[in-house]
């Protein structure tokens, strides 16, 4: 099998809080030169489900697909480092912080121009925007079926089968190959990367594309703006409950939430 | 298309056809839009034996309600459900599209804005018109900062945040009007399949019908910590237990307890939320509680910004003595 893992780097979410601000002239998040780059979570997840579809099925070759406009290498190497295969970047200075179906646009060109593919397998949504739409929209434009939050995943050459987790419950779904799957954290912890992992990945040169060696991007206007981002204001008016004691401030705690008729 | 009008919601149902709550939600959110467009509101139902409920969504406030009924409709399935919301769209032609920020709204939004090659922001939560157009607000970086999204092109969607509105209560006896149509499915073109759904196992009060929620967050430590929150909330009345992501990722309890961005969104009266540091991911799931209550011992921690009440202390040493006084208090 052929499956190829979309992995987006984004800044460390576990940075504290202070390090991002709201640029509102340029309606984006300026990001503290100290914050480190990551992978972003739920990719780690998508990699670690090619991974183990890759250890059930002989023959299958994992390749990790990245649009960005600053790809560290030590960073967007890590799922090479924890088993795939091949990296191949998208870098362009404006793609990335644009309409999320554009970017979806630009990853389908690109896994054209990689070729035949089985599966793809991405993460639920990104750790710094959270929309969770790149993905099926990608599905779409690549004209295949979608299965959403996998929890649980087996494939085989012809198809690929999901746990998601629904309102009511857990629902089982499966659809025909090619297809894409977005894999959610209740997937099970990613592994590790191996020290042979880690030298493997050095040796790996990706293959870089900029816009221009995408076919079909059109100049057309994008499906959605952003008009303004900005830190909303907190009314910090907190009651502290304090006593002499732990124990003490815990019992007047439960006396005022009593006062307020809350218990 | 040209001369789009009005507001489409796309209505979510269970399996057995009652409404889901985020139908109502997305009405009020609707209705705010309606009156300042001046234009009506429609719904879509989709599912097997929902034309029972239509009735239901017009005294909700809708004006019109296209129904698309039929077995293969029973289990939402992208597949099947993206060309139905087409087909709705096509005759209702609206202005804005509105779906739930649920499992299978988001697993829908963004195939169809592709499909309608048209604009979608997700998990919003602040629905305004502007110039005659919607701006849509919605969380970044989980709640840190606020992202406003413009759509340039129609219909513009938008996937609405769960407790975002408070839902629509029925005023009977409304009149609108019911529209069936046909989703021109063809089955051979379908690649995908529903296998089974199994049933959540819940024990006691699920999580979102709670009207006091108690969570606990990476610092319980382990799941003896969880033991002591269980004991809380057995004391008190329809209130159970909940957990951050940190936590049920360390395996303190059941994955299914998990409120945040990507987990259960809860608005009770009562949200006591003890060893979290009130990442903006996890009160993505909670900030619409009415009271929260931190317990930390982490003075600085952000939670205390967003709470009502707080105590500064370990929950080792606070929470036996609260359960104590709150076992009493509810005795006397």
């Amino acid at each position: 099998m052929r499956i190829i893992v979309t992995v987006k780097q984004v800044p460390d979410p576990e940075a504290p809080q202070s390090s991002f601000t709201a640029d509102r002239a340029n309606k984006k998040v300026a990001v503290a030169a100290s914050v480190p780059a990551a992978v972003s979570d739920y990719d780690t997840y998508a990699t670690e489900a090619a991974l183990r579809v890759k250890d059930a099925v002989s023959d299958t070759t994992v390749s990790v697909v990245s649009l960005g406009e600053d790809h560290v290498l030590d960073v967007i190497k890590r799922p090479l480092a924890m088993g795939a295969d091949d990296l191949y970047l998208v870098q362009d200075p404006d793609l990335p912080n644009g309409d999320p179906v554009t970017v979806a646009a630009a990853l389908a060109a690109a896994i054209r121009n990689i070729g035949e593919f089985d599966l793809i397998l991405s993460g639920r949504q990104s750790s710094d925007l959270d929309q969770g739409i790149v993905a099926t929209a990608l599905a779409a434009i690549l004209d295949i079926p979608v299965l959403t939050n996998a929890i649980a995943i087996e494939a085989n050459g012809d198809e690929v089968q999901i746990d998601r987790i629904v309102d009511d419950g857990i629902d089982t779904v499966a659809a025909r190959l090619p297809a894409l799957v977005t894999v959610s954290n209740e997937l099970g912890q990613p592994r590790y990367a191996t020290m042979r992992g880690i030298m493997a990945a050095r040796r790996v040169q990706p293959t870089v594309w900029g816009k221009a060696d995408l076919d079909g991007m059109s100049a057309a206007d994008p499906f959605t703006a952003v008009v303004d981002l900005f830190a909303p204001e907190k009314s910090a008016n907190v009651e502290m409950i304090e006593g002499e004691s732990p124990a003490e401030a815990a019992k007047a705690l439960a006396l005022r939430l009593r006062e307020e008729r809350l218990i | 298309m040209a001369g789009e009008s009005g507001i489409l919601v796309i209505g979510e149902t269970g399996v057995d056809g009652t409404l889901r709550s985020i139908t109502n939600e997305m009405i009020t959110a609707a209705q705010g839009l309606s009156a300042d467009l001046g234009e009506p509101i429609s719904a879509a139902l989709i599912g097997s034996g929902v034309s029972a409920r239509a009735q239901d969504v017009i005294d909700l406030g809708a004006d019109t309600v296209y129904v698309v009924d039929g077995e293969q409709f029973t289990n939402y399935l992208n597949e099947t459900y993206t060309p139905a919301v087409i087909a709705v769209a096509q005759q209702a032609n609206p202005r804005i599209i509105l779906i739930g920020h649920t499992p299978n709204g988001r697993d829908l939004g963004p195939y169809l804005a592709v499909r309608l090659q048209t604009g979608i922001a997700s998990d919003t939560s602040g629905l305004n018109i502007v110039d005659g157009q919607l701006q849509a607000a919605r969380s970044v970086a989980g709640g840190q900062f606020r992202q406003v999204v413009s759509f340039p092109k129609m219909p513009a969607i938008a996937t609405v945040h769960m407790k975002a509105y408070d839902g629509a209560e029925s005023q009977g006896g409304r009149s609108g009007q019911v529209v069936n149509v046909d989703a021109g499915l063809d089955a051979s073109t379908v690649r995908s399949r529903f296998v089974k759904h199994e049933d959540a196992q819940v024990e006691g009060i699920r999580l979102e019908d709670a009207s006091i929620v108690v969570t606990g967050g990476r610092g319980m430590g382990d799941k003896d910590g969880f033991d002591e929150l269980y004991k809380l909330s057995t004391l008190l009345p329809a209130a159970t237990v909940g957990a951050t992501r940190a936590a049920t990722d360390s395996g303190y309890c059941e994955q299914d307890l998990m409120i945040g961005i990507t987990g259960r969104v809860v608005s009770p009266d009562l949200y006591f939320a003890i060893a979290l540091s009130g990442a903006s991911q996890h009160m993505a799931g909670c900030s619409g509680s009415k009271n929260i209550v931190a317990i930390n011992r982490d003075p600085e921690a952000n939670i205390f910004t967003e709470s009502r009440f707080g105590v500064v202390g370990d929950y080792k040493q606070v929470l036996p003595a609260l359960i104590e006084e709150v076992g009493k208090l509810m005795e006397g």
